[in-house]
């Protein structure tokens, strides 16, 4: 059904009902003819953070490009807005049409941060569809999910029809075809399943099960009889020429990220151990100049953007990041259109960049030297010296820019109140170094600021530091004080990240089928929007993991070398023992390069999916020099 | 060159700020790519200057803003390249070139014209309707509350604030209401006020408000801000 008179009605009595409206320019209004699949694109946090997720801009317009099919966009509804859709008896529906969601084939989630699983639920309960994948209906829609968390979904398995692993453009045509054709065939939705999970990429939780010990290890990983062991994460060949889109929607309200954003490569070598991203997003594939140009072009054209950012895990190791910048902004100055650049690295070469995009306007530069000492960045294979740190801070200091932002993380393997404090003296000789310029400088500048921001490691699955231990409350808590005592004073300001907050995204993390039961009593006690600090209530998990006798720690602690992990249903093509190497490498603080510049470590990414890295330019390190 | 332009903000867009309104006029202006001229500075951005602001859940057929152009453009072709890249409820209705020295919308502009779709608990004839509105304009004052978002509430008299009020058809108010630097009128309170007076009227939905335009106030007469008497020779 389609609710959108009462919608209409009702929305004056919310704060922002511009989220609920959808009606942006370029958004797709398909004809719901019968024979079209359909399909809910569904993010689970508000409407201004999940406008920003490319991933999803990507499938919805990927999607809305074949004539069978059609895609529409449904985000989790702040809690006002779920008070007012349970009082007035409105179910939960997209932005396009006003269906409610269980008019759609497919309603399929984007797993972004372990902290929106309960808006998972919350947005099934208010479509009126079950939270269990076994207790709902024939005729409900398929609840499939793919995305960044998806290489740790044990703790919503059992909430989940169905996940893609690994990059869903390259695949998500054919799977919903497929899907199509079995569904037209008149076959159950468990025969739907199993033929599916033949896919590759596609993985049917309620087709595996594991075993658990007493320690709650677990013993086993089992699947049905007929169906893959592992399942193997699928990745674009060819990014340059894969498919991008350009007629981005243009939203109204203010959202994160409200520009043309290009994404110029995917993935990233540069092996900081703690990097979830850098390990499951191998290999290293790069648009070309030219295809990049392009796009700007459309892009700008079609959204009447004033921005492009370009965007990858690391924009600096672009092989041809300098010709890019002075291009687009050669291309696009005289229109007034501003360029930006997303991750930065700490050393010149990036301040070089920035300056040749932020001409005019300086706002703030945000560097990551993630540790405070030279060994704990050996220890995670940040491979930036201090010398590079405070040189890069003076060239930055004297280019104009007065306010320099620092993260780092806290509770790292073998970190010691050594480290600690080499967070708060990195703060201060960087200060210094910028009033020295400021004092030294004939040009006007404002006054020196720097912004200390850490947040608490979470060992995250498929990285060398999933076998690590995390820091106990006490001692998050105890870096905390010692840092805001020693970075006091008008030019600092310190930030750090709840610490319960921390440990809660460490269980999920690393957590397994046992959660859902968690996940199930904190959201039916009312936990929502997790990742937003006013939202979270310490209180509520602790009884939900008690009602469950759950004991978190479990999923917390350092784990054995042998010991199998719940997650490697999954196979994201680095095998266990290169990870483990690696973290062996990092108690010896050994180093290893980027092997886009430099030797191959056996990663056995390449051979496994039988790829090159995709470099645009020369594979060499001359951008570092 | 500069354009006083016209537009209608109609339901699709009713929950739309005014501040968004802006920022989708100056992405309007980018897609179709018009000569916009640039304001100076660090952070050059499109010279645009709307009139007062339309409260959110309000839908209206004439709101304007001026714009600054660096080549003339028809008038006709102008709107026809605006609207063909804007969303379709938002609509250009008519641009007129203006000289630079004219008065600004926010300093010209002082009347809103508000359409009310009253309900009631019981139906009322037309005649009853109108001795109401007689009866409820001819008090010496017509004080509510207003609530201020962050400040205190303040006793208002509305009956300074309101200009003419007439029933143009059954269940259907229409109000003249004081509008931008020199104060304001909210159909909501307007609702308020007659509901205290009178109780078989029913709170009403946004989407029983229809502001007409912003206009001129002239003596009686109320007249766009593109008339000839602003533009002069």
């Amino acid at each position: 059904m389609q609710y959108k008179k009462k919608i209409i009605e009702n929305l004056y009595k919310i704060s922002s009902p511009e989220r609920y409206t959808g009606n942006e320019w370029n958004s797709i209004s398909k004809d719901w003819e019968p024979e079209k699949l359909k399909v809910a694109l569904a993010f689970p946090d508000v409407y201004e953070i999940g406008m920003s997720h490319l991933g999803l801009k990507i499938l919805y317009h990927l999607i809305n490009r074949e004539d069978n099919m059609l895609a529409e966009r449904v985000y989790a509804p702040w809690q006002d807005m779920e008070d007012l859709m349970k009082k007035e008896d409105i179910p939960l529906y997209t932005l396009e049409s006003y269906h409610e969601i269980k008019d759609f084939d497919i309603l399929g989630f984007t797993l972004q941060y372990e902290m929106s699983y309960t808006n998972i639920l919350n947005m099934l309960d208010l479509s009126g569809i079950s939270i269990y994948a076994d207790k709902r209906e024939e005729d409900d829609p398929l609840i499939i999910a793919g995305g960044s968390t998806v290489f740790n979904s044990e703790p919503i398995a059992e909430f989940i029809d169905l996940f893609f692993v690994g990059e869903a453009e390259s695949f998500i045509i054919d799977l919903l075809n497929k899907y199509k054709q079995l569904k037209a065939e008149g076959l159950s939705k468990n025969k739907i399943l199993n033929n599916l999970s033949k896919i590759p990429g596609v993985y049917v939780p309620s087709l595996y099960s594991e075993e658990y010990g007493e320690r709650g290890e677990v013993l086993s990983l089992n699947s049905a009889a007929g169906v893959k062991g592992k399942v193997k994460k699928q990745v674009v060949q060819n990014l340059d020429q894969a498919f991008y889109p350009t007629d981005f929607i243009v939203p109204y309200r203010d959202t994160v990220h409200e520009r043309v954003v290009l994404e110029i490569s995917r993935g990233c070598t540069r092996s900081c151990r703690f990097c979830a991203a850098g390990m499951a997003y191998r290999p290293v594939r790069e648009r070309s100049v030219e295809r990049l140009i392009e796009l700007a072009d459309k892009a700008l054209k079609a959204t009447g953007y004033d921005e492009i950012s370009l965007t990858s895990l690391s924009t600096i190791d672009y092989t041809e990041a300098k010709q890019l910048v002075q291009k687009m902004t050669e291309r696009f100055s005289d229109k007034m259109i501003s360029v930006s650049l997303s991750s930065l690295r700490v050393d010149k070469f990036s301040v070089a960049l920035a300056e040749e995009v932020n001409k005019v306007r300086k706002t703030g530069l945000t560097f990551a030297p993630e540790a405070g000492t030279q060994r704990l960045r050996n220890v995670i294979n940040k491979n930036i010296s201090e010398e590079d740190i405070y040189s890069a801070a003076r060239s930055a200091f004297e280019n104009g820019w007065s306010k320099i932002k620092l993260y780092f993380m806290i509770g790292l393997p073998t970190e010691t109140m050594e480290d600690i404090s080499g967070i708060a003296e990195m703060a201060k000789k960087i200060r210094n170094i910028g009033q020295e310029v400021r004092r030294n400088t004939k040009k006007r500048m404002r006054r020196i600021e720097v912004s200390v921001s850490v947040s608490t490691f979470v060992p995250k699955v498929f990285t060398p530091f999933q076998w690590h231990q995390m820091d106990d409350i006490e001692t998050i808590i105890q870096k905390h004080d010692y840092l805001r005592d020693n970075i006091k004073g008008r030019s600092f300001s310190f930030s750090w990240n709840d610490p319960e907050l921390s440990r809660l995204e460490g269980v999920l993390a690393r957590g397994d089928r046992r959660l859902s039961a968690v996940i199930e009593s904190a959201w039916k006690k009312g936990s929502r929007f997790e990742g937003w600090h006013e939202c979270f209530e310490p209180r509520i998990w602790g009884e939900a993991f008690r009602e469950n006798e759950i004991d978190p720690e479990n999923y917390l602690r350092e784990r054995g070398e042998e010991e199998i992990f719940s997650w490697e249903k999954l196979d994201i093509g680095i095998p266990k023992s290169f990870l483990l190497k690696e973290y062996q490498n990092a108690y010896q603080e050994v180093l290893i390069d980027d092997c886009r510049f430099a030797d191959c470590h056996g990663c056995a990414i390449c051979g496994n999916f039988e790829v090159d890295l995709e470099l645009v330019g020369g594979g060499t390190d001359e951008l570092q020099n | 060159m500069n354009y006083r332009i016209k537009f209608a903000k109609l339901e699709d867009l009713m929950y739309i700020s005014h501040l968004e309104v802006i920022k989708t006029l100056r992405r309007i202006i980018r897609r179709a790519e018009l000569p916009a001229a640039f304001s100076q500075g660090y952070n050059p951005r499109i010279n645009l200057a709307i009139g007062p602001p339309l409260a959110v859940g309000l839908i209206s057929k004439g709101e304007y803003f001026d714009l600054e152009l660096t080549e003339e453009l028809e008038a006709e072709e102008l709107l026809s390249k605006l609207n063909s890249v804007s969303p379709d409820h938002l609509k250009f209705l008519k641009a007129v070139a203006v000289p630079d020295d004219i008065r600004s919308l926010s300093s010209l502009v002082d009347t809103a014209i508000y359409t009310i779709n009253f309900e009631y608990t019981e139906a009322k004839s037309l005649e009853t309707e109108k001795e109401m509105l007689e009866e409820f304009m001819s008090q010496d004052e017509i004080m509510i509350i207003r609530h201020r978002r962050k400040k205190e509430d303040r006793k208002i008299d509305l009956k300074k604030r309101i200009f003419s009020a007439e029933i143009t058809d059954k269940n259907k108010w229409k109000f003249a209401v004081v509008t931008g630097s020199r104060g304001n009128v909210r159909p909501e309170e307007l609702n308020r006020a007659l509901r205290d007076k009178y109780s078989k009227i029913e709170e009403f939905s946004p989407l029983q408000v229809v502001r007409e335009g912003v206009f001129v106030r002239d003596g009686e007469s109320f007249d766009p801000p593109y008339a000839e008497k602003f533009i002069g020779s």
